[in-house]
């Protein structure tokens, strides 16, 4: 459970993310898995918070290839892919997509560690039997 | 049901790219049109509500309007809340107006975002919207995330682009009878497609405008409304409704708070969907109209989409929208395109939105959406009287 008056969440996430571990919290009282890791459920409300490792498996719900970056840093690095992905845990994740062929909604997507647009390693979705490119 | 607050003046500058212009001169000369078409001197206001600029941050807009126009009204703030603002503004107005503590309530939206902070700077701007660590870190910019709606969109639908290519041309149409437009050239649904990607499936022309720009509305007491030269437009209803801030902890990618705050604001009015005469709906993207107009009720989902091909959205359709052209061609500078929204509608319901008027234009609806589908407002406004 996370204690709010320990460590603020965010750095807890930061510090397993540095692992390449990815936390999530799910609610004791109403059990939805959600991001972001908060001393308050975003759906009942409860304090009763537990943290918990994903198993960074999921589904992708929906992407965009990004053809124009909004940032000047971000250009080089087009087109690149955005992504949503719903977790095996439940919650939902925001990633960038590495693939070689053609994704589609619904596909099975598992996540790499790899570096990302800041240099930070981070994690990147793959289609199921992928790798980082 | 009987409404005690209505819009009795409205003011709009062109849009475009306004060289010279600041957030301040757009803000005034909107202002002042509003003023002079609500018949009311500035001593006259006992409020004014400001929003926000892009160009030129200040923590407080409009205490720097008032000071400029050399007015101290009893009620003076600035709101934020992105594309909702305007519709906000004119909400709260009302609400205020209804105590009976105020009269007359300037509100006033602008900002010179092309000239002032160029287009690249305004997306890379808004890219700040996103949140700092589960979503920015990763690319996120505001085309990208409307993208991802809109390919969950087709997903879902199982339809093509045409949908969306459709709204763009419609609005593009629309604009070409507003004199004060920012685009006003036709195109096609051949030139929609062929632009270039922005954010898969959206491309260039499925995009708002970057523009230079203000809009201006005095929300009055329905009993001191005696000065307008064009009729007073009432305030039917009005209602907020929101599910998240930040996409990837949105709820749903079909289904935002614009269900909830369109079915507020037709409760207070005692309407529905089907009553509509004219629609003037948030566009900052095509995926955006299609999405709230069957997020709202106003089609089943999937059927926004025909109902664009089909020309339905058109001035002589069943549900003429965004009848001055919207975001996507009228223009678009922050605040200010919500609130062009609004001076549309009120226009429509005049009778004098000369070569774009809906006929007998009785009942119009009004939608800001902020963020990614973020935060929600709506309006219904009556007939002028």
């Amino acid at each position: 459970m996370i204690d709010p008056t320990s460590s603020a969440p965010i750095d807890v996430y930061q510090e397993a993310f540095a692992r390449h571990e990815l936390l999530y919290v799910r609610c004791l009282n109403c059990r939805v898995a959600q991001l972001p890791l908060a001393s308050v459920c975003r759906i009942c409300g409860s304090n009763d918070l537990a943290l918990d490792l994903s198993t960074q498996r999921g589904t992708l719900h929906s992407f965009t290839v990004i053809h124009r970056a909004p940032t000047a840093a971000l250009r080089e690095h087009t087109p690149y892919t955005l992504a949503l992905v719903d977790m095996d845990e439940g919650y939902r994740l925001m990633v960038t997509l590495v693939a070689s062929s053609v994704p589609r909604i619904g596909d099975v997507v598992s996540l790499a560690w790899g570096p990302g647009f800041d240099g930070k390693h981070r994690p990147h979705a793959v289609l199921d039997g992928g790798d980082v490119a | 049901m009987t409404s005690r607050a209505a819009i009795t003046g409205v003011g709009l500058t062109h849009f475009g790219e306004l060289p010279g212009s600041s957030w301040l001169s757009l803000h005034i000369e909107a202002a002042q049109a509003a003023l002079t078409d609500a018949g009311l001197d500035r001593s006259d206001v006992d409020g004014i509500i400001c929003a926000y600029s892009m160009t030129s941050p200040h923590p407080m807009l409009a205490s720097a309007f008032a000071e400029a126009m050399g007015m101290n009204t009893a009620l003076c703030f600035a709101m934020q809340a992105g594309g909702a603002t305007a519709a906000l503004m004119v909400m709260n107005a009302a609400r205020l107006v209804e105590t009976g503590r105020y009269r007359n309530i300037l509100l006033v939206t602008g900002d010179n975002r092309l000239s002032g902070m160029s287009r690249d700077g305004a997306v890379a701007g808004l890219a700040d919207f996103g949140h700092a660590i589960h979503e920015r870190p990763y690319g996120f910019s505001i085309p990208g995330a409307y993208g991802i709606v809109a390919q969950r969109y087709l997903h879902d639908t199982k339809l093509d682009e045409r949908g969306l290519a459709a709204v763009a041309v419609s609005a593009r149409t629309n604009a070409g009878r507003h004199p004060k437009a920012h685009k006003r050239d036709p195109i096609t649904i051949e030139d929609v497609l062929s632009s270039r990607i922005i954010a898969a499936p959206l491309k260039l022309l499925d995009c708002c405008l970057v523009s230079d720009g203000a809009a201006a509305v005095v929300v009055s007491a329905t009993d001191s409304a005696t000065r307008t030269s064009h009729g007073a437009v009432p305030v039917l209803g009005a209602g907020q409704g929101q599910t998240h801030e930040h996409l990837v902890f949105a709820p749903s990618l079909s289904q935002f708070g614009c269900a909830a705050s369109a079915a507020l604001a037709f409760h207070e009015a005692a309407v529905t969907p089907a009553d509509v005469h004219v629609a003037e709906i948030y566009d900052s993207f095509t995926i955006t109209l299609l999405v709230e107009l069957e997020s709202m009720g106003f089609f089943p989902k999937g059927h926004a989409s025909a109902a664009a091909i089909n020309g339905d959205l058109d001035i002589d359709g069943a549900l003429p929208c965004n009848t001055h052209g919207g975001l996507l061609s009228f223009g678009h500078s922050g605040a200010a395109g919500g609130m062009t929204h609004v001076v549309e509608a009120v226009e429509q319901l005049r009778g004098t939105a000369a070569g774009r008027q809906v006929p007998d234009a009785k009942i119009a609806f009004v939608h800001g959406d902020g963020g990614v589908f973020s935060l929600h407002c709506s309006l219904l406004l009556g007939e002028a009287r």
